[in-house]
């Protein structure tokens, strides 16, 4: 085992990057420049205006100019500064043009080798290696260009170690190493997925959002008119027209953010695979960037899924979540979304997070009414208030839409009501949530941090109270339970959490 | 993963809803106080300077007066009563297995956190405190700021025993 195990690459050698980290280098510092100063360049672009133009121009140009040449040394420095190696235990990084640099980093503590590659990576036929540590922001061991077989022996160079600190009996050790390339197609995403998941993208919201603000500077623009104009005629005129308008619109709208979701969705998820390592989920996807992304069993915090209204009623997709803890524990918050699988593949992947958990066994609870009533009467108040102000000095014609609000708010407040239960089998708390569509999440009882019991002053004098479930990948909650019961749930999930031995992470 | 679903029959759950919760040092109380104390006085001194040197007609002074005085013994009274009844609602309860803190007057919470989740916990005065010699315990979790528990009110001495306990709680459960 150690060193020998790659014949291909001695990484125990300092070695520097594949020559074209330098091209990768000198993008990336461009593209930091271009963020940093994209004001200046648009200064150019547009141009000064003014006497002094040529001037500012020029200055500009130079600054430009002295900042490529600065970004090009850099990057070449960098490149052969850069020096890295694996020993037993620990990987190496020795780099830095004016400040030296010398780290070393336990392979005990990295969580995740991710490769992730844009278009240069892919010409080139290289990958930038993406390691993440816990206990440190600070990227100390990420490299712009290796190539591909290169990567990959790092990676399975380090998993291997690390599943050697792992596991204590000797007699695993085997067996996990050579199952590090062990790696298995869960489910993917063909072009109809993507299809699918570019028609069922939440297009209504935006487009009510459009369509709203078209409506408002409609009447806006009615009160500008001069009072000599003909209000009548006007009016009716560019009310035909607006109708139409507002039509054509949102027709063009709708299809522009059609494609546009569609175009995305393919450039991120396409050829999206779903894969299954022995110690948790990797997944890859993209057109350009190819991203690939990986979630250790142990990692995994919480699962999720959930579908908009589109999703449900005609595809009945749902997009499926990973919550993973944080690499800095607690701020930075890792997860990710696989848009578009059906109940069938989530089943798939959840056979492999959840071996023998089964979903019909859970009986479900629901929370306590007050809990709408209470949002309704809130509800009520706010929009009694809109109503007064808009019949007393507003256009009475905002009455109708803003009445329509009122009723819709008042139906997802209920549905909403309608659709949080939650659940505890199998070692495994569920919760459901939703408006019009459905949201699930599991959670591992062990992977709970705290429990906590909350109430308002209004839940005080209901005797409800609120539990709150804390996880490293944030917290999750059961509204409006009567007293009794919200103690009783956290009895069992705190007793749950001391009984056993498992860890969270 | 082994599977097992033992059934339990609730009562065979230990249940927080008959703990005895210890109450934190009185001396806490009298340090919320001369908070609240502090924290009215430069108020008052505020607005006494607004009145004074910043608003210039009568006018301004009298519709000032009007507003800010009320405002401001409404504002004064809550400050005390709610620093008295969250004190008296206060309470912290050290179990076996986890620890329990309860708190807030308007608002309530209970949070449980079993030792073998804590990450790490610490000590801590702030000046206030440390005037009237008292410490508070602050104990983390990795499930964010929010659950992350700080126990105030307790003597130094107290504070730093059960932050010895949970230490060694903490990571007895880690052998085992």
């Amino acid at each position: 085992m150690g060193m020998k195990k790659n014949d291909q690459f001695d990484l125990s050698i300092p070695r520097r990057q594949s020559f074209f980290a330098i091209v990768l280098i000198i993008y990336k510092y461009y593209k930091i420049i271009i963020r940093q100063a994209w004001p200046v360049l648009l200064f150019i672009v547009v141009g000064g205006g003014g006497r002094n133009r040529a001037n500012w121009e020029s200055y500009a140009l130079y600054a430009v100019i002295i900042a490529s040449a600065f970004s090009m040394t850099l990057a070449i420095l960098n490149y052969f500064r850069h020096y890295y190696h694996l020993t037993e235990d620990e990987l190496h990084v020795r780099k830095g043009i004016f400040q030296k640099q010398n780290v070393s980093i336990p392979i005990e503590r990295v969580q995740t080798v991710n490769f992730e590659e844009n278009i240069f990576h892919r010409l080139f036929k290289v990958t930038s290696l993406k390691i993440d540590t816990a206990g440190s922001t600070k990227k100390e061991f990420d490299l712009d260009a290796v190539s591909i077989p290169e990567a990959k022996a790092i990676r399975d160079y380090i998993l291997s170690k690390k599943s050697e600190v792992e596991s204590v009996s000797t007699d695993d050790v085997e067996e996990s190493v050579n199952s590090v390339n062990n790696e298995k197609l869960v489910t993917h995403l063909d072009l109809i997925d993507l299809l699918k998941i570019g028609v069922s993208y939440n297009h209504l919201r935006s487009a009510g959002l459009i369509f709203g603000g078209i409506f408002w500077l409609y009447y806006e623009i009615d009160e500008l008119l001069p009072d000599y104009i003909d209000d009548s005629m006007v009016v009716e005129q560019a009310f035909t027209y607006g109708l139409l308008a507002i039509l054509y619109i949102l027709l063009l709208f709708v299809i522009v953010a059609f494609l546009y979701s569609l175009v995305r969705a393919v450039f991120r998820y396409y050829d999206l695979r779903f894969l299954r390592q022995d110690d948790g989920f990797k997944i890859k996807s993209g057109l350009f960037t190819r991203q690939e992304f990986s979630a250790l069993d142990s990692k995994i915090q919480k699962v999720g899924w959930k579908d908009n209204l589109l999703q449900k009623k005609l595809f009945k997709i749902h997009d499926l979540n990973l919550k993973q803890a944080g690499s800095i524990a607690i701020n930075a918050k890792k997860s990710f979304e696989v848009p578009g699988v059906s109940m069938e593949k989530i089943e798939k992947i959840l056979a492999y997070h959840f071996p023998n958990l089964n979903l019909d066994l859970f009986d479900l609870s629901g929370v306590h009414p007050k809990m709408w009533y209470r949002s309704i009467f809130y509800l009520s108040l706010l929009f009694a208030t809109i109503f007064t102000v808009i019949y007393s000095f507003g256009n009475v014609v905002f009455l109708l839409p803003t009445g329509a609000m009122y009723i819709l708010l008042g139906i997802s407040i209920y549905k909403r009501f309608q659709k949080t239960k939650y659940g505890i089998s199998q070692g495994v708390l569920q919760l459901r949530g939703g408006t019009f569509a459905d949201d699930t999440t599991l959670i591992k009882l062990h992977k709970i941090q705290a429990v906590q019991l909350v109430q308002s002053p209004y839940q005080q004098r209901h005797d409800l109270a609120s539990i709150i479930i804390f996880t490293a990948s944030g917290k999750s909650s059961i509204p409006y339970l009567p007293v009794e019961e919200a103690t009783k749930v956290s009895d069992r999930l705190i007793y749950q959490v001391e009984k056993s031995n498992l860890p969270w992470m | 993963m082994e599977f097992k679903n033992e059934q339990l029959l609730s009562t065979d759950i230990p249940s927080i809803q008959d703990i005895q919760y210890e109450k934190v040092e009185p001396a806490y109380n009298t340090a919320r106080l001369t908070g609240s104390l502090i924290f009215s006085l430069i108020l008052a001194i505020v607005l006494t300077v607004l009145y004074l040197f910043v608003i210039e007609s009568n006018e301004g002074r009298s519709t000032f007066l009007k507003i800010a005085f009320p405002s401001y013994l409404v504002l004064t009274v809550f400050l005390f009563l709610s620093s008295i009844q969250n004190f008296r609602r206060m309470g912290y309860a050290v179990r076996e297995k986890d620890l329990l803190f309860k708190k807030g007057w308007l608002w309530s919470s209970k949070i449980i956190i079993p030792y073998k989740r804590i990450q790490h916990s610490e000590v801590y005065q702030n000046p206030i405190e440390r005037m009237f010699g008292l410490s508070r315990l602050k104990v983390y979790t990795a499930g964010g700021a929010s659950s992350d528990l700080s126990i105030p009110g307790l003597t130094p001495s107290k504070a730093e025993r059960l932050k010895n306990f949970i230490t060694l709680k903490t990571n007895g459960d880690e052998e085992e």
